[in-house]
Order: structure tokens, then C-alpha cells, then sequence
């Protein structure tokens, strides 16, 4: 680390927002200027507020008002709208998210916002439509507001250019003006200026960073090639954009997912896109010790072991931030919804893994979440129905009716809420996504290329689970009837401790390579899937499904709000986060639970699976059994796994699992030359395993 | 079919020979290694063991018993029924069939670093016919075999089994045969004398593991004797498995007393190791 990068960090470590404008007065200018003003206002107000630091490379700072004015309401306002409307039924359904986006970095850096004005004056000369004509001149307005704001950076870097004693200083900053009196305007030209067009596209809308190594890469090995520019120049560029990237929400935001970047992945004529720029990537994540932007490794099938293997070294070292994607299985999710395959090749995982098609879409990314549980509770409740199946099927087509009513409810939801969100015009958001010019339609209204609007199914490990136990406890073994099972859950297991142990002793459940369980996940995925399909959401397109918790840890949210379940779980306790296995259920090992994971058809879960696997570091302390994990994770991903992070155990961890042994049986934990379950160890042995972990962490 | 008694089975290690690898431990065993970290091994009948210390008094266990809680057959319904896990069922006659499921699911992770299955125990080869049996479908299949055995079975044993291993994890407590007595209940004649004819006559891997037991085989002396005899044996790698209390509340739940042993320091395992790995 250079000292240049060390003295960021102290800015954006000491304190929180460092690299904001103070541009609050230009708000109030602009709305008394008339429109030939503004732009005028825009270049020189900013010309005054902007600070040069001492040891920035990347110019750019946050902008507070200005730019925020071109949203005319917030999601607050929309979500209270809507609360109005739906919370004397809104129970325990459904719980709403946030919508992840990335901009399309890749046309700006390759046309610039110049090339994006053209095509404007182009559909301009065309449409008809007055409404058509206003949304396009508030995207001109919005993207020579653009240039007028970074060239206000060029003439502000030059005047300090000027004022600097220091000559290297001040040939720096000379020639970042360059740079800024350029791009993001114009198409970049090399690699310096890539990275400052994305880095001023970046803070117009803070949230994904797409895929980074793919739009570098071609302006880096040109550079290198003409011997311009050194790898570890490259290096610190994007150490410091990712500092930078890091200040745009802080260090009091403690959790790593505002800003999602994927490396990797097919390039478009479908080779594998590991370079060189994807190993600075990761390089820069694993030496920084800031937490985001968090970044997802997208395997192909020709990623070759050496380059998985960098990554699972890498991954080791920040398991906190690096994550796995299989390119094969979401490309063909996404195929499967009618996607283009070149735009499906370009799909990022934004916000925590949410599956966007970057700068062409708006996927909904995280509409919400469902409850699934919800629907086969209010069933078991149901006593008069429960006596009248004669096999699963039955039971299966009726507990389907039950969903689809909750089902219903939410995609009225989801079309009332979206079609309030539309009042938002979004403008920079419309400016920065392809289809939004061409359509001379904004975002929130379709205007994308891409639409569609995902939810995120809660409970449906649980939901399998239960049916699971269902079908191998009243109907293969007929040791239950329907009817007992619903007293067991209407007394919470009091009474029934025997019962539920037998349950969770003797039932099938998912995590443990067993299809009687573990297909039932895609068949709760198609039953959604065919009912969604007679929806469509306001803004077009299809429904997609999720599994995400999310911020909004909807899994306990709903687990709260709940009574007990089939597959043990007492009432208000959490339900599965994504795809986790029941506590103590997956008794088989890693590449039990993997497999199990493996299973899940990308054609019915089409955006996030998490597969968060707990592992001991100690598994993967060594070099040579990383080699073993990264044979695992190989097998896996060929498999057809979706998504992988691996979480080496903490000694927070432990201790919960000390004091909840019930909870934790299939912790297995190594010792020196061996492993076993570390609920099966003597509390001396317990502790000394914490022990280790409080050192360890 | 050929079918036989199997305690556990563990999918994805990565300690039990090279790769990724299934484990099928082999319920029984000819030693007694007072150190032995898996008593539930030693014999070759099912066993009922009870956690104390999970066990909440409910009760459950006899209400469940289709005996009444006399006489115990062995038939483990209070295990199925027990809530607080206390009670567990260890042994389960299994056919080759349903042990090669169980191998069949790692198949995919087996790969390139030569992952594939080892059978462990108790002494899996005192199982001989279904080791066999085993072996012989997982090489018509492809698999890579290991045999991690302690060696104390005939020669003519090795000889059944050798067309169809690909690899053996040969335990090796200490060299002393009285010593071998008295830590194990056996002479170690046998051992040492097999070990040395599958050094010459075996084509595959030969993995050496010695069990680091201080006070039992940590004297400077016989470590030295243990790797004079070791270096005429043509083995691919020796690993040191320290000593550890895993075992210790496995000898409570089947209410047998354990000797206990102090465990390894790291520096005493670095020593050590210079003396079998330089």
C-alpha cells in the first residue's frame, strides 16, 4: 500500500462522508434560475465549492442536492402511500425491499455522455408524443448537467493546479483536469480515463459497480502494452476508487452489501473473462481494510482450477467479501426468462446477491419478500379440510390453493406499489440504463430494456421441510394423521416433545443429498412460478424469484410473526435465511449440503439463491487442503450450484453454540488432526476451541 | 448380499487419505488403544449410548420403550424419541448396495487430486468379505479405494484385498512390542511384519499414521526405533496425529472409563515430526 492510498484511508477511516460537496446553496439557485441559467449555475457554483485534496488521483465528490432534485419523490413516500392502502391486511405476507440498480457503466465509458446526447437529439427529432418529449428534454438537461458538473471539476483542478507549490502536485492535478475536461463527455481514451468516467458515473448513483475488470481491462492492457501505465499504478487507481466507493456510504454503515462488483464471468464471444484486471480487483478488496464494495467471482465453465484456486486464496483471506457465482446456471436462468443471451452474459449481483442485468433493466431486483410458511399455516389450521387426502398429491394440489391466495395478494401488492413508484421520474437513473432513450420512457414506467420484478420466497427450506415430513410421517408411514400434526403446531410441541424429536431425529430435510426432500424445493418453485405467470407487473415483464433475507432479515421478521412448524421450529423463531438448513439438520457433511444446493433449477429460482456454507478455517488453513476446498467448489459449480460464500465459524458462533447444542448439530469442528461435531465435545474442549476462534478472529 | 456393521459414514473429508473423500467407518476392532478416540468402534455389536449430560430427565425413553423398559433389545425407538439427542443408536447392518449409495453421492467431488473412498473403523478388515465385496464394486465403478487399517489381521487378508486397493492408511502406534501390549492389548509382530511385506509387494500408496501419545510413545528412544524401522518402509507420506480428548464423553455415554493422556504441544508435534520428516 503506497503512502497516497494510506492517507485516503485515514480520510475515510477518520470520519464518515469525507468526500461530499458542500453544494447545498445550488439547489435553491437553480430552482429561481430560468433554463437557459442552469447549466451556467451548475458549472460555476460548483467551481466553488468543490475541495482539492492533497492526495486524490480520482476526481469527484458527492453531490447532496443538485442531482437528488431530479427524483420528485423519495421511496419513503411511496412505501407510506402504500401503507395507507394495505397495512390493515398486511399480517405476515409479505415484507417490502429495495430495488438494487447498476448503471451502464460500460456505454458511458465507451461513448460518453456526448454519445448519450446524441441519441437523445435523435429519438427527440421522432417522438410525437408532448409527454414522450418532456421526459427526453429533462434527460438532456440531466446529462449536459452531467458535463456541466465534471467540467467544473476541470476548471477547479486547474485553478488549483496553479495555486500548488508542490510541481509534482501540480503536474497531477494538471492532468487530472485533462482528464476531467474529457471524460465523462467524451469516450474514454485510456486507462486513467476510464476509471474517472466510471467513477463520475458511479457517484450519480451510488449503489452497483457492474463489472469492473470487464470495462478496464481493454483500456489496461492497451496502456500497459504502449507502456503508459504500470500494473501497480492500476493497482492504486483502484485501491483508491474503492475507498471512494467505500466513503459513498461510510463506516458507520457497518454491513458490506450497498455496493455489489462481479469480476469474471464470460466475456461476449463466451470465454472465460479472469484478467488481470480481475486479480487487481480482488487484490485491492483483500489488502484494503475497508468493507465494501463486496465483490462476486463469476465462474465459468472454462475457468480453469489455477484461477478458481486464486480466487479461494483471495476468498480465504476476506471470506467477508468475496463471494462465487456460476455463470452457466444464471445465464441460463435468465435465458430461460427471455433474455438476450449478450445481455444475460452482462448480468451483475447487486446490493447483497441480487441478480440485475446491468445498465439495461429494471429487474425489481428486491420488490420484497413473501412469507411462504404463511400459506401452509393458515392450511394447517384448516381441521375440517386436513381429514380428507389420500396421498400427498392431494394434499400438494390442495396446500397449492392456499398459496395461490397469498400469492394473489401479492402481486396486487406489487402492482399498486409499483405503479405509485412510478411517479418518480428518475431521471439519471432512466439516463444511465439503455432502453429508457429508445422507449422515451422513464425507468419506473418500463422504460428499460429489461423489466421484471422479483421477489424473494421466505421459508421455503421450512416449506419443503414440512411437506417433507408430511409426506414421510402421514402419508409413507402413517405414523401421524394431518389432524395430530396440527395440534402439535397449535401447542407450539408442548406436550409433543417426543413427537417433534421424533421428527427431527428420523425426518428428511433438506441438506443432506436427498432428493425426497430436496426436489420438493423446485417443486414449491414451479407451483409459484406458473401462478405468477398469469401476473404481470405494472412495469411489463414476469415475475421472478428470489431467496434473499436481505437487510430487511425478512426470516426473522416473519419468523417472529409466526407460530410453530413441521420441521421443529417452535413459534417465533426465525425461519431459514435463504437456503440454510434447519439447525442441526445436515448431519452429512459439505458435499451433502452442496449437492442438495446443486439442485435448485435456476428456471424457477431465477434471481438470488445464498448458499452460505459455515465452515471451520481450520478445514482450509493450509494451502494444500484449500486445494481440496477448491476441488470441492469446482465440483459443485459443474454441478450446476448457483451461488457460493464461504463463512469460516466465529467464536461468537460457538458460544451460541455451546449454550444451544440442539440447535448446532452438524457443526463440525477440526481438532489437530481430526474433526468431529462440536456439540459432541467435552465443554473443556468446547472452550478451547472458542478460545482459538476469539484468537483467530 | 455381502453386508456388514457400520458405525458412521462421512462425506467430504479432507483428512482421510488423499482428495476428497468419502469415510465408512467399520463397526469392531481387534485393539484396545487406550487412547482410542472412538470407543463406539470396538465392538462389533450395536450400541445404545447415553449422553448424560444432554439427558433432561423427560422421561420420554421408557413411555416410547416397547419393552417397558426391561430387557433391551437393542431396537432404538427411545433414540428415535429422544428429544435432547441424549440417546443415540451407534452400529447399523448395512448391504453393499446401500453403503455404495452413500459413496455414489461424493462421486462428482472426487476429481483430479485422486479423492475417492476410504474404509475406516473399528478394523474394517476383520469385515473382510464385505471390505471385499465393497472394494471390488468401487473399482468396477472407478472410485479410488483407501484401507485405513491397523494392520493387526493375516497376510493372507492383505492379499484378498490388494487387487482392489488403490492406497492403505497403515496405523503404526510404536515399535516395542511390549509396549504395543500394553497400550493396545496386542502384539504388534503381526503389524510390523505385514507393514513391511506390503512395503515390498504393494504398487500403490502406502500412508504411515502414528498416533502421538505422550507418556505412552513419545520416549525419544522409541520414536528414534520407530522411524529406523519406518525408513525401510516405502511409504508416500507419514502423518502425526496428535492425541486429543474428542473420545472423552463417548466412554461416559457408553459408560466405560477412559485413560487420559495429556495432550501434544504444538512445539513437541514440530520435534517430533523432525524425526519422522526430514
Amino acid at each position: 500500500m503506497n503512502c497516497r492510498i494510506e492517507k485516503l484511508l485515514n480520510i475515510v477511516l477518520k470520519e464518515n462522508y469525507p468526500f461530499r460537496c458542500k453544494d447545498g446553496h445550488i439547489g435553491s439557485k437553480l430552482a429561481d434560475a430560468n433554463e437557459s441559467e442552469r447549466l451556467r449555475i451548475i458549472k460555476e457554483e460548483y467551481a466553488k465549492v468543490i475541495e482539492i485534496d492533497e492526495v486524490s488521483l480520482l476526481a469527484g465528490y458527492y453531490p447532496t442536492i443538485s442531482f437528488t432534485e431530479f427524483n420528485k419523490i423519495d421511496d419513503s413516500s411511496a412505501k407510506a402511500m402504500l401503507n395507507e392502502k394495505y397495512t390493515p391486511c398486511n399480517t405476515n405476507i409479505y415484507k417490502v425491499g429495495g430495488h438494487h440498480f447498476d448503471s451502464d457503466f460500460e456505454g458511458v465509458i465507451t461513448n460518453g455522455f456526448s454519445g448519450l446526447l446524441e441519441q437523445i437529439e435523435s429519438k427527440r427529432d421522432i417522438v410525437t408524443d408532448e409527454e414522450q418529449k418532456k421526459f427526453l428534454d429533462e434527460l438532456r438537461y440531466a446529462a449536459q448537467a452531467v458535463i456541466a458538473w465534471t467540467q467544473a471539476y476541470a476548471e477547479a483542478l486547474r485553478i488549483a493546479a496553479e495555486k500548488e507549490t508542490s510541481k509534482e502536485r501540480s503536474a497531477e492535478l494538471l492532468q487530472m483536469a485533462d482528464i476531467c475536461s474529457r471524460v465523462p463527455r467524451l469516450p474514454a481514451t485510456n486507462f486513467r480515463e476510464a476509471i474517472q468516467s466510471y467513477y463520475f458515473t458511479f457517484i450519480l448513483y451510488p449503489d452497483g459497480l457492474g463489472r469492473l475488470d470487464q470495462y478496464l481491462y481493454p483500456y489496461y492492457s492497451a496502456d500497459i502494452e504502449k507502456g503508459i501505465l504500470t500494473k501497480q499504478d492500476a493497482l492504486h487507481l483502484i485501491e483508491e476508487l474503492f475507498i471512494k466507493v467505500f466513503a459513498s456510504n461510510g463506516k458507520k454503515e457497518v454491513r458490506s452489501a450497498n455496493n455489489h462488483c462481479v469480476v469474471g464471468g464470460y466475456t461476449p464471444n463466451g470465454e472465460c473473462g479472469h484478467n488481470e484486471c480481475t486479480s487487481l480487483i480482488l487484490k485491492a478488496v483483500t489488502e484494503l481494510p475497508t468493507w465494501r464494495p463486496q465483490v462476486s467471482y463469476r465462474v465459468t465453465a472454462k475457468t480453469t482450477s489455477e484461477q478458481l484456486s486464486e480466487v479461494v486464496e483471495m476468498n480465504y483471506k476476506r471470506h467477508d467479501l468475496i463471494m462465487f457465482l456460476n455463470d452457466d446456471a444464471i445465464i441460463n436462468g435468465l435465458l430461460s426468462v427471455g433474455v438476450e443471451r449478450a445481455d444475460a452474459i452482462n448480468y451483475s449481483s447487486s446490493g447483497c446477491n441480487e441478480t440485475v442485468l446491468t445498465g439495461c433493466s429494471q429487474m425489481g431486483a428486491l420488490e420484497g419478500h413473501v412469507n411462504l410458511m404463511h400459506s401452509l399455516e393458515k392450511m394447517m389450521k384448516d381441521t375440517e379440510k386436513l381429514k380428507s387426502f389420500n396421498d400427498f398429491d392431494e394434499f400438494y394440489a390442495a396446500y397449492e390453493d392456499y398459496l395461490s391466495e397469498d400469492l394473489d395478494f401479492i402481486f396486487r401488492f406489487s402492482y399498486d406499489r409499483d405503479s405509485v413508484m412510478a411517479l418518480q421520474p428518475r431521471i439519471l437513473q432512466s439516463l444511465l440504463t439503455t432502453g429508457c432513450i429508445d422507449s422515451a420512457t422513464p425507468i419506473m414506467r418500463g422504460g428499460a430494456k429489461y423489466n421484471f420484478c422479483t421477489w424473494c420466497l421466505t421459508g421455503l427450506v421450512n416449506l419443503a421441510n414440512s411437506l417433507s415430513i408430511i409426506k414421510q410421517t402421514v402419508f409413507d408411514e402413517k405414523r401421524f394423521t394431518l389432524t395430530e400434526l396440527s395440534r402439535f403446531l397449535e401447542n407450539n410441541w408442548k406436550g409433543y416433545e417426543g413427537q417433534r424429536a421424533y421428527i427431527i431425529n428420523n425426518c428428511r430435510y433438506f441438506g443432506n443429498d436427498d432428493d425426497y426432500v430436496d426436489l420438493l424445493i423446485n417443486r414449491i418453485g414451479v407451483s409459484v412460478n406458473t401462478f405468477a405467470k398469469k401476473y404481470t407487473p405494472y412495469r411489463g415483464g414476469k415475475y421472478l424469484f428470489g431467496t434473499l433475507t436481505g437487510y430487511e432479515l425478512a426470516h426473522i421478521h416473519f419468523g417472529a410473526g409466526s407460530g410453530a412448524s413441521l420441521d421443529g421450529r417452535y413459534a417465533s423463531e426465525p425461519f431459514a435465511a435463504s437456503i440454510d438448513s434447519f439447525p442441526g439438520t445436515n448431519t452429512n457433511g459439505i458435499t451433502s449440503y452442496l449437492k442438495s444446493a446443486s439442485k435448485i433449477d435456476e428456471a424457477v429460482i431465477q434471481s438470488s439463491v445464498v448458499v452460505n456454507m459455515k465452515i471451520d478455517r481450520a478445514i482450509a488453513d493450509t494451502e494444500e487442503k484449500r486445494q481440496r476446498l477448491n476441488e470441492v467448489l469446482y465440483t459443485y459449480f459443474r454441478l450446476g450450484g448457483i451461488q457460493l460464500q464461504l463463512n469460516y465459524l466465529s467464536a461468537d458462533e460457538l458460544i451460541q453454540a455451546q449454550q444451544n447444542p440442539e440447535r448446532y448439530q452438524s457443526l463440525r469442528v477440526r481438532v489437530t488432526g481430526f474433526s468431529g461435531f462440536f456439540t459432541s465435545f467435552d465443554k473443556d474442549l468446547q472452550d478451547e476451541l472458542i478460545q482459538r476462534y476469539l484468537h483467530t478472529n | 448380499m455381502e453386508h456388514g456393521m457400520i458405525f458412521d459414514v462421512v462425506h467430504g473429508s479432507f483428512v482421510d487419505g488423499p482428495g476428497v473423500r468419502t469415510v465408512i467407518f467399520f463397526k469392531g476392532c481387534n485393539l484396545r488403544c487406550n487412547w482410542c478416540h472412538n470407543p463406539e468402534s470396538q465392538s462389533f455389536k450395536i450400541e445404545i449410548m447415553l449422553y448424560k449430560n444432554k439427558c433432561n430427565g423427560c422421561g420420554i425413553c421408557k413411555n416410547v420403550c416397547p419393552q417397558k423398559g426391561e430387557g433391551c433389545n437393542l431396537c432404538g425407538v427411545c433414540t428415535q424419541y429422544c428429544p435432547s439427542q441424549a440417546r443415540k443408536i451407534c452400529g447399523k447392518i448395512r448391504t453393499v448396495d446401500e453403503v455404495m449409495t452413500e459413496i455414489e453421492k461424493d462421486k462428482a467431488f472426487y476429481n483430479n487430486l485422486s479423492g475417492g473412498v476410504t474404509f475406516s473403523g473399528g478394523e474394517c478388515m476383520l469385515q473382510l468379505n464385505f471390505l471385499k465385496a465393497l472394494l471390488k464394486r468401487c473399482h468396477e465403478e472407478g472410485i479410488h479405494t483407501a484401507v485405513d487399517t491397523a494392520g493387526d489381521v493375516a497376510w493372507e487378508s492383505f492379499e484378498e484385498i490388494i487387487p482392489y486397493t488403490d492406497a492403505f492408511l497403515y496405523d503404526v502406534k510404536c515399535f516395542t512390542d511390549k509396549l504395543h501390549q500394553q497400550g493396545t492389548g496386542v502384539s504388534n509382530k503381526k503389524i510390523l511384519d505385514n507393514l513391511k511385506k506390503l512395503s515390498k509387494t504393494f504398487k500403490g500408496d502406502i500412508f504411515i499414521r502414528i498416533p502421538i501419545i505422550p507418556g505412552f510413545n513419545t520416549d525419544e528412544a522409541e520414536l528414534l526405533k520407530m522411524a529406523t524401522f519406518l525408513k525401510d518402509i516405502s511409504c508416500k507420506k507419514t502423518e502425526l496425529l496428535p492425541y486429543h480428548k474428542l473420545g472423552a464423553n463417548k466412554y461416559a455415554a457408553l459408560g466405560r472409563e477412559e485413560k487420559i493422556y495429556t495432550v501434544p504441544s504444538k512445539a513437541d508435534m514440530e520435534k517430533i515430526n523432525l524425526i519422522f520428516n526430514t
